[in-house]
């Protein structure tokens, strides 16, 4: 009895999956607006996936993850404006950088937790967006724009984009529920016990952090390539706290939970600025909502809803 | 007279001026459960902590299975077959019962891989196993909030074991326990001996549980040992019960 | 290296510490008595500046009176704004995580930066220069501008006021306690409650103050409370969170070093701080004059 119910779940889940992905896929006959702006969703939701994979799975809050984005990003930026080369090699440069990145500066977070974990996370996203601000090479407070668009269409481009994302949430969904993902959990409940189990907590808080730093230098290295331009701003800590923000909207303890709130957070703040320019101001008191009537945010409160 | 399991020799630590553990050796052979006990700051948990590498002595040595281990990390005493329950039950809350069982069976048979399922068969398999052998099989899906409080130490215990260890190191598992518990956790200490070849240490307060369980009482008071020996031996010991009436 | 043109940078750097002080003196006074970081302490900053703009040239229209009431109103009001939030939204988190109340006072930094712009508009503002009619203090062969040299005197007013306060008067001392130990105050009597607003009053107050003081230096901007805050972190990390006295020195290191780097080496101006942040964290991460309690949660 109690099996079959579950199959029943599991199979409402796939035609719900499959259902979302068709609708992704005729996104473009909606209008290059619309596939803008669904593209930058997908993006902020890879993002924010990512962060928490840190955040949600291993229990630590980086309010510097913007650093990632805008690594990954600057990287594609650099190799196209300033190299000369293809969109392919320069997405996986920017994966590379973004890994190794994650490797050093993970490796000196992870000796904090909690509240010193954030802000040292901040200092290094700080950091980085003061070199981006002053280093000529880098555009300076201008950045880097005027970049080519990939195949030269929006269009072709949201496919690359919508694959991509696809992917990396499908290895990241992988990686939750994997033995790894597992060892993620245990240092986040209990790091104390976790390391009579025989696992490294230091060791492991660093994986997380690198595959996290990864994915989410790829969504910023495919963001760029949809903005054809970037600026330092992409590494100010408010837009890491936009992830943070995200994450939560959407629920924190649900895999898809970031990713209904990238969508949520994208649609909201497209609305909002088409009414008025204080759009910001209804972010806000949507984020203050949140946190005061929904802590576990939109898809954990329905999924807490739907099981009673 | 078996082989040696654990030995510390002299060992030592001190906060600030109290002399929390002050030069203690002691001995646990291949089979044996030991118990320590001692009142309330007699050091039996600092004991436990210098063992199982959450504290590093001053000075002194502990032989693991005739290996020095002294001053290796908790992580690292685990792989060798040591493992620790402790006072106040200390599991994963978020993760069920089951998950917090196969989270100990994947770290010890070193199955930590980004592509392996945490809920392949095998390792499922392992981790019921375990849990029928502390009867918390049917409480598999629930979360450790879900537990009475005998059954969260019993799931301590359970996560221990599945550690396949050689030793495990017991902190007051019948604590705040009612009768009923604690008729339970007796068998499960006498078990883990019995019938799945652990050796024991055990640091317990309740001295009807320690006389009925033990191969050996060790007494500590003030740092230091103040009687050792077989459970008649030491229930007569003049010594132990001044310091356990007066 | 000119010695005039380091001179000036020092000098400079000092005023900007003082502003600095003013600012994070409140974040860590709060951080240390309730272990609330507020992110939008900043935003009360800026309403400092702005609420000053509007005293001073709105309604007054510039005068030194002007400057006066600005001086005397503004801080207080910032206060009570503090206090405010603490009473009908901050409170609530207190049962949640920390991130939550980060979260909460992001939220709080979007809603203050567009009320802002509602209120006085997108473009910066300046104030009518002070130092007009102040004019200037002569020191051997400089000429400093008084403004600049009040300001750097008030820093230091306010640090011997706020150190005088916690360790010689008893409410000060209770507000320490109740930071401690929050039963054992409760039991002497003490409505924790009220040292909680009170400290919101206080630390509020201090941040409106940094930001009537700073307005006219720097203009008064929308972006002015992201900006202050992180330096404001930084301030308080280098120095210890929860010291006044780290407060000081955080805010003397970040200050003048940040002045001497626009000069001399305008490519490190953002990032020199925040390095000495990460460094200070990774190697002493009670800070230069933290307590070590609060490294033990």
């Amino acid at each position: 009895m109690g099996e079959e119910v579950k199959e029943q779940e599991v199979s409402m889940e796939t035609v719900a999956m499959i259902l979302g992905v068709i609708l992704l896929a005729l996104v473009p006959l909606a209008g290059r607006h619309m596939t803008h702006l669904v593209a930058s969703a997908l993006l902020l939701s890879l993002a924010a996936t990512s962060f928490n994979l840190l955040f949600g799975y291993t229990g630590l809050l980086s309010f510097g993850h913007a650093l990632f984005w805008g690594v990954g990003g600057y990287t594609v930026a650099v190799m196209m404006a300033r190299f000369g080369f293809g969109y392919l090699e320069s997405v996986a440069a920017a994966l590379a950088m973004s890994a190794i990145m994650g490797a050093a500066i993970g490796f000196l977070c992870v000796r904090h937790t909690r509240i010193y974990f954030a802000i040292l996370t901040l200092a290094f996203g700080q950091m980085f967006y003061g070199i981006a601000v002053k280093w000529d090479f880098l555009g300076g407070s201008d950045g880097i724009y005027g970049l080519p668009r990939p195949l030269n269409s929006l269009e072709l481009y949201y496919y690359v984009v919508l694959a991509s994302v696809l992917v990396s949430l499908y290895i990241l969904r992988v990686i939750t529920r994997s033995s790894l993902g597992l060892s993620f959990m245990a240092v986040r409940d209990n790091a104390f016990r976790a390391e009579f189990l025989g696992i490294g907590v230091r060791a492991t808080r660093l994986k997380s952090f690198i595959i996290s730093a990864t994915f989410t230098g790829l969504a910023g290295a495919l963001w760029v390539l949809l903005e054809t331009a970037i600026g330092p701003e992409s590494m100010f800590w408010t837009h890491s706290a936009e992830f943070v923000f995200v994450t939560l909207l959407g629920g924190p303890r649900v895999f898809l939970g970031p990713v209904v709130g990238g969508f949520i957070y994208a649609f909201l703040a497209d609305v909002a600025m088409s009414v008025t320019e204080f759009w910001l101001f209804v972010i806000g008191a949507v984020l203050i909502g949140i946190v005061l009537f929904f802590p576990y945010g939109v898809l954990g409160y329905l999924l807490k809803r739907l099981r009673g | 007279m078996g082989e040696e399991m654990l030995r510390t020799e002299n060992v030592r630590k001190h906060f600030g001026s109290v002399r929390a553990v002050d030069g203690v050796s002691i001995e646990v052979m291949k089979g044996e459960i030991v118990s320590l006990v001692g009142p309330n700051g007699a050091g039996k948990t600092t004991l436990l902590n210098l063992i199982s590498g959450l504290l590093k002595p001053d000075s002194g040595k502990v032989y693991f299975l005739g290996e020095d281990v002294t001053g290796k990390r908790p992580s690292q005493l685990v792989r060798k077959g040591m493992a620790r329950c402790f006072q106040i039950s200390n599991v994963f809350e978020n993760l069920t019962v089951l998950e917090n069982l196969l989270a100990a069976v994947h770290s010890i048979e070193g199955r930590i891989s980004p592509v392996r399922r945490y809920d392949e068969d095998d390792a499922v398999e392992r981790a019921m196993a375990v849990l029928r052998e502390f009867n918390l099989h049917e409480r598999a899906h629930l979360t450790p909030k879900e537990l009475s409080h005998g059954d969260r130490k019993l799931l301590d215990v359970a996560i221990a074991y599945a550690l396949n260890p050689k030793m495990i190191l017991l902190d007051e598992p019948t604590a705040a326990m009612s009768v009923g518990e604690k008729r339970t956790t007796v068998g499960v200490i006498k078990k883990l001996r019995d019938q799945l070849g652990v050796t024991v240490l055990l640091v317990e307060h309740d001295l009807d549980v320690v006389y009925e369980v033990s191969d050996r009482i060790i007494v500590m008071h003030q740092g230091t040992i103040l009687a050792e020996g077989r459970p008649d031996e030491v229930r007569e010991d003049p010594k132990v019960r001044e310091v356990y009436l007066g | 290296m000119d010695m005039g043109l380091l001179a000036a940078q020092v000098f400079n750097g000092l005023v900007y510490s003082s502003i600095l002080f003013l600012v994070s003196s409140g974040l860590t006074l709060i951080y240390g008595i309730m272990n609330v970081l507020n992110l939008a302490h900043g935003s009360l900053y800026m309403l400092g500046a702005y609420l000053g703009i509007t005293i001073v040239v709105y309604a007054l229209g510039g005068t030194p009176l002007a400057y006066l009431v600005a001086f005397l109103l503004v801080p207080p009001s910032v206060g009570v704004v503090g206090a405010l939030l603490e009473r009908t939204l901050i409170r609530r988190t207190y049962p949640m995580g920390e991130e939550y109340q980060l979260l909460l006072t992001f939220g709080l930094i979007l809603v203050f930066d567009d009320l802002v712009k509602m209120v006085w508009g997108a473009a910066y503002i300046n104030f009518p220069d002070p130092n007009s009619f102040l004019g200037g203090l002569r020191f051997g062969v400089y000429t400093l501008p008084l403004y600049h040299v009040i300001l750097i005197a008030l820093g230091f007013a306010v640090f011997l006021g706020l150190w005088t306060f916690f360790s010689r008067t008893f409410t000060g001392k209770v507000m320490r306690a109740a930071a401690m130990d929050r039963e054992i105050v409760e039991a002497m009597g003490v409505d924790v409650n009220r040292v909680f607003v009170s400290s919101f009053f206080l630390g509020s107050l201090l941040s409106g103050l940094g930001g009537i003081s700073a307005g006219p230096l720097y203009t008064a901007s929308p972006g002015m409370g992201t900006d202050i805050i992180v330096y404001s972190f930084a301030v308080i990390v280098i120095g210890g969170m929860g010291s006044i006295g780290g407060a000081m020195a955080g805010s003397l290191i970040v200050g003048v070093l940040r002045s001497l780097a626009i000069s001399f080496y305008p490519q490190l101006e953002i990032v020199i701080v925040f390095v000495i942040m990460a460094a200070v964290l990774l190697v002493k991460p009670t800070g230069l004059f933290g307590r070590p309690e609060f490294e033990r949660r």
